[in-house]
């Protein structure tokens, strides 16, 4: 066992959380488990509503209020229980030790304050600093995300930047105070390739000099392939499969992670049609019996529709929720 | 921002114009005659001929009116008919009482209403939220004569608390504050209870938004995610609400001068109306419709401070 593993930056056990709707409480995602070490990425892909976003949401406790609810599980940061932490503790946690980067680029910056000002509170939040040093600071962040004319840029607000630079001044407020786990769900979809190529260096580098933890939500595999040192799969709120990144690539296990592989266009084969998985994500309320994947299951067995498969190992730290498994 | 005041001006001249005129028609179509006021019971046909010659009733309407605005832009509001003496004297007497019961008034309905507004968002479906809901509907639903009638016989009689009679010297006097308690409140509570609800939906609404969630991941405190990002975002409903709300605010005036004895321009008003004092209902008319223009206006620009966007 080396020493990330003994002690990870984020170890999340068996997280369960639900949300209230008008039709009843529903359980978004259960059973979720993952590590992540100091310096190391962990990629969690899925289609939309397969619970990415509820669970960094649930990590931070930034949970719609009063609808969403940790029900089970425990997310430990550093060894300490993030889910028994008063809000006062919980809140010296964000931003500074754990920051978030959202996928809405146009509307996660309040559009009545100064970008300057935006940025410096997250920094005056959490350190005593003045406020010219604060705002050489800020100054700092958005010249290391590549806006340009980052001068000018602190003076301005929000509807006076493109979504692209919007998106890039939340990744330098997510990077201020230099936090220990970076959380990015989505972080460049809005951006264009060379600008997400430069940003996805920016953590790479913050990963390796300040042994920066990233969580990285994407639906993008080459950004995994890219980046990733583990990655999980989720569907329907469950961990489908996890496992270091080459392992998953070379040798998935589970049809969905195979699925979602297979839809992939691959540059050397030239191919008519892009293979898709069959159906669509199920409704969380109406989840089918066994497997949640099985109606869409090309290789479902009966087995499949009665008995929930578990996370078993299939080699090594490779991990996959399938009766099927291991598929050699 | 300069350029939005200007405009702003330039729209309140027709504005104002079309309030002159109405306020002359008013009069004009109104049952009584103003010479058979001066003149008195029991004058002669003949001396009330010469009189409405005097006074220029016997000419056309809207030549009356030409006259009429060209004394106004002079500055001449013409003269009481009951005690001779210059309108725009009175009015000068009667503005500062009431522009100051209006003030204090709007500095007890603004932060209290937004206040209550901001709490109940705060609280949504608690109990606390609830009492301010249901005694914003039943501030909302009385009128504010019966308020200050209230007011007056329990913090005026009963209790003997408060005095509500009259001014009591200017506001930077002990005596000056105690007489504007009753009135003030009295008038600032008929806009409490539409403050209160218009600032708890504005609220409700941008406490769902991704930016104050980006707020909240920043670490901030709730009560600055409230206080600063989401109550400044929030207002601009408000105060545009504010905005049409002066209008009862002004007729809330009339009613309560009245009522507290308040030498200001509402009073100067009923009582203008009451002996047919048409030079006079006048000059009251066009004041309070200059302090609805510049309420109006003072939004606008509040409005813009408040939302960059809009910034010109």
């Amino acid at each position: 066992m080396t020493q990330a593993e003994a002690n990870p930056l984020l170890r999340v056990t068996r997280l369960r959380t639900s949300i209230a709707t008008d039709m009843g409480r529903m359980v978004v995602i259960s059973d979720v488990s993952f590590e992540v070490g100091a310096g190391r990425t962990l990629c969690i892909v899925g289609e939309s509503g397969c619970g990415k976003s509820i669970t960094s949401l649930s990590i931070m406790r930034l949970l719609p209020k009063p609808q969403g609810r940790i029900e089970a599980g425990h997310v430990s940061f550093l060894g300490r229980d993030l889910t028994a932490l008063s809000e006062r503790e919980m809140r010296q946690v964000r931003g500074r030790d754990i920051s978030i980067v959202f996928q809405e680029p146009m509307t996660a910056l309040n559009p009545v304050f100064t970008i300057g000002s935006q940025l410096t509170e997250a920094l005056l939040a959490h350190e005593r600093c003045g406020t010219a040093q604060a705002r050489a600071r800020a100054l700092g962040a958005l010249r290391e995300v590549g806006i340009p004319d980052p001068e000018s840029r602190l003076d301005a607000y929000p509807h006076q930047l493109s979504g692209g630079q919007r998106q890039r001044v939340v990744i330098a407020m997510a990077l201020l105070c230099r936090p220990k786990l970076l959380i990015a769900d989505e972080p460049t979809t809005a951006l264009d390739v060379t600008v997400q190529a430069q940003i996805l260096e920016l953590f790479r580098q913050l990963r390796n000099s300040h042994g920066m933890g990233l969580i990285l939500i994407t639906h993008d595999l080459g950004v995994v392939a890219e980046m990733a040192d583990d990655v999980i799969v989720m569907y329907a709120g469950r961990v489908v499969e996890a496992g270091p990144v080459a392992s998953i690539f070379n040798r998935p296990q589970h049809p969905y992670t195979i699925g979602l592989l297979g839809s992939l266009p691959k540059v050397s084969e030239r191919q008519g049609r892009l293979p898709i998985v069959p159906g669509t994500v199920p409704n969380l309320m109406a989840l089918p019996e066994g497997c949640g994947f099985h109606p869409r299951c090309p290789l479902a067995q009966r087995r499949c529709a009665v008995d929930l498969p578990l996370l078993n190992a299939v080699h090594g730290d490779h991990r996959a929720a399938c009766w099927l498994a291991p598929l050699d | 921002m300069l350029r939005v005041v200007i405009n702003r001006l330039l729209i309140s001249i027709p504005v104002l114009i079309g309030v002159l005129f109405i306020g002359f028609l008013l009069l004009i179509v109104a049952p009584s005659d103003p010479a058979a006021v001066i003149a008195g019971e029991g004058a002669t046909p003949e001396l009330l001929a010469v009189l409405r010659q005097e006074l220029g009733l016997d000419r056309p309407v809207l030549e009356r009116f030409a006259l009429y605005l060209q004394r106004v832009l002079q500055g001449d509001l013409g003269k009481s008919v009951i005690n001779k003496a210059p309108v725009i004297e009175e009015l000068s007497y009667a503005m500062g009482p009431t522009f100051e019961l209006m003030l204090c008034a709007l500095l007890v309905a603004v932060p209290v209403g937004i206040a209550l507004g901001s709490l109940a968002a705060v609280m949504r479906g608690r109990w606390i939220d609830r009492v301010i809901m249901m005694s914003s509907v039943a501030g909302l639903s009385m009128p504010g004569f019966m308020i200050a009638l209230l007011a007056i016989q329990y913090f005026g009689l009963h209790w003997g608390l408060l005095p509500f009679q009259g001014r009591g010297g200017p506001l930077w006097t002990w005596s000056g504050i105690l007489h504007m308690v009753l009135p003030a409140t009295t008038l600032g509570s008929i806009l409490i209870g539409p403050i209160a609800r218009m600032t708890r939906t504005a609220m409700l609404e941008v406490l769902t938004l991704d930016y104050i969630r980006t707020a909240r991941a920043k670490g901030l405190s709730e009560l600055k995610v409230v206080l600063k990002h989401a109550l400044r975002t929030a207002l601009p409903p408000v105060v545009t609400l504010i905005g049409l709300q002066a209008g009862y605010l002004l007729g809330g005036a009339v009613v309560t001068e009245t009522i507290f004895a308040w030498p200001g321009v509402g009073r100067l008003a009923i009582s203008a109306i009451a002996s047919s004092d048409f030079p006079m209902a006048q000059g009251t008319i066009l004041v309070l419709a200059v302090s609805f223009l510049i309420i109006n206006l003072m939004v606008d620009l509040i409005y813009c401070w408040l939302d960059p966007r809009i910034r010109l």
